[in-house]
């Protein structure tokens, strides 16, 4: 299920926060996660962030199933770090004449980073969890920025189904054709994707052309002052939060500076 | 006497400046239809990338984006390929589809910059030589990107990943150069290409 489903639901107080307040914490914890590979401060953010999904009643499965995709990732992060790094080596092997090492400074480090990823994963996980994608629009519009490129990610949203369904329909065809590509060798699979390609594009350019045609007939665009049907306000809940993570993110900025972390 | 056929970007019309395109209505929705093509036909690439190497180096997914935003740059301009380009992260950053997401905002911006700045330099972009050095130019700025990527994000020694690095641009050049020739030529003769 797409994270934003819950968002679209609105069955929690958090999806009621302003979208920059999410942006804000997302922001920061970025910023945190990238300036120290600290397991006392990982963790203390980690906790933050299970916090607020308990607290905010956010939905455990949908919220931590992105976290399943990035096992491979942190997998290979570890065992690259694990034969990579020079220093601790704890085994050996002789494989074609060449040495491989296995060293534990390389595991640690490897599985360090993988609670990084895990963090920043959970953190972009909870802003699309929360956060309306019309309500995103809005926000964006109240930045200034014009309404046409605001309005694009919720477009693409609304239209996603739409590409998907054309493509089974264009893969079934060229089967239908003999042309089966699920039948291809994977690791060749993206070299013989050309004859679905052809005929996607050529579709996808001309619905573009009708929906362009619909939207300027309906004067898309043609005020500037636009209204909305959802409104996005700051509560004192967002300003808390807002001046929480920022000063979380300076702490450890500055601890980082001063050499303490 | 023979004459040279001028196709420049953006080739939906050709009047309009590269920069910013076109950025009517049609431009920003066809760009938004590109993108949305380019997220269905990465399904044949991204897991293969992820299932090989966690999509720490991938392959298959490069070469499918830098076909539909180099196609969506040409056709509509710099603005419109960008759309095309960062529309894929938000989407899948918003469906939990990869942990990477965030950082393809960057790197799928740069193979619509790659390919608006290569195009100033060419007459006609519907020829060999211009998709071949929009492939070029877009592959190396790839491994520009990545490499700060690898070293700040994930730690990792870049100097043992130079053997990576030259695969994945081997294999990303040819690719995307002959699948870009083909559209453009399909696109050209099904009348897309307007003024």
């Amino acid at each position: 299920m797409a994270l934003y489903t819950f968002a679209l639901e609105g069955r929690s107080w958090a999806t009621r926060l302003h979208p920059m307040t999410m942006a804000t914490v997302v922001v920061c914890a970025t910023v945190i996660v990238f300036s120290t590979l600290h397991l006392g401060v990982m963790g203390a953010t980690l906790a933050a962030l299970l916090l607020f999904m308990v607290v905010g009643r956010l939905p455990a499965r949908t919220t931590l199933a992105p976290l399943v995709l990035i096992l491979p990732l942190c997998f290979f992060i570890t065992l690259i770090q694990t034969v990579t790094q020079p220093e601790q080596i704890v085994a050996s092997w002789q494989v074609l004449g060449r040495e491989i090492t296995f060293s534990g400074q390389g595991f640690v480090l490897g599985l360090r980073i993988t609670l990084r990823v895990v963090l920043l994963a959970l953190t972009l996980t909870f802003f699309f969890t929360v956060v309306h994608p019309a309500k995103f629009t809005k926000a964006l519009c109240d930045l200034r920025m014009p309404f046409k490129y605001a309005y694009s990610f919720t477009l693409a949203l609304r239209f996603l189904p739409l590409m998907l369904e054309e493509l089974t329909t264009i893969k079934n065809a060229q089967q239908c054709r003999g042309y089966d590509i699920d039948r291809v060798n994977p690791l060749l699979r993206v070299f013989r994707v050309f004859p679905l390609m052809v005929p996607l594009v050529l579709i996808a350019l001309r619905r573009a052309g009708t929906i362009a045609l619909a939207l300027d007939l309906r004067a898309f665009g043609a005020r500037p002052d636009r209204t909305f049907f959802v409104e996005v306000q700051r509560g004192a809940l967002d300003v808390g939060l807002r001046a929480a993570a920022v000063a979380a993110a300076a702490v450890v900025l500055g601890a980082v500076i001063g050499g303490w972390l | 006497m023979t004459t040279t056929e001028v196709f420049t970007i953006p080739l939906a019309k050709m009047s309009a400046k590269p920069c910013p395109g076109r950025v009517d209505s049609k431009g920003i929705v066809s760009a938004i239809f590109l993108a949305l093509a380019m997220i269905g036909l990465l399904q044949f690439g991204e897991r293969l990338d992820t299932l090989l190497f966690g999509g720490l180096f991938p392959v298959s997914g490069r070469i499918i984006s830098m076909t539909m935003i180099g196609l969506g740059t040409m056709l509509y301009g710099l603005v419109p390929g960008i759309i095309v380009a960062d529309i894929n992260p938000l989407i899948a950053t918003a469906t939990g589809t990869s942990p990477l997401a965030p950082f393809w905002l960057i790197t799928n911006a740069s193979q619509a910059f790659s390919a608006w700045l290569v195009g100033r330099y060419f007459r006609n972009i519907i020829s060999w030589p211009y998709v071949i050095t929009y492939s070029i130019t877009a592959a190396l700025l790839l491994v520009v990107l990545y490499i700060p990527l690898h070293i700040f994000y994930f730690k990792m020694p870049w100097q043992k990943m130079l053997s990576m690095y030259a695969f994945q641009t081997a294999v990303c050049i040819p690719v995307p150069a002959i699948f870009l020739r083909g559209l453009l030529k399909v696109i050209r003769n099904a009348g897309f290409v307007e003024e």
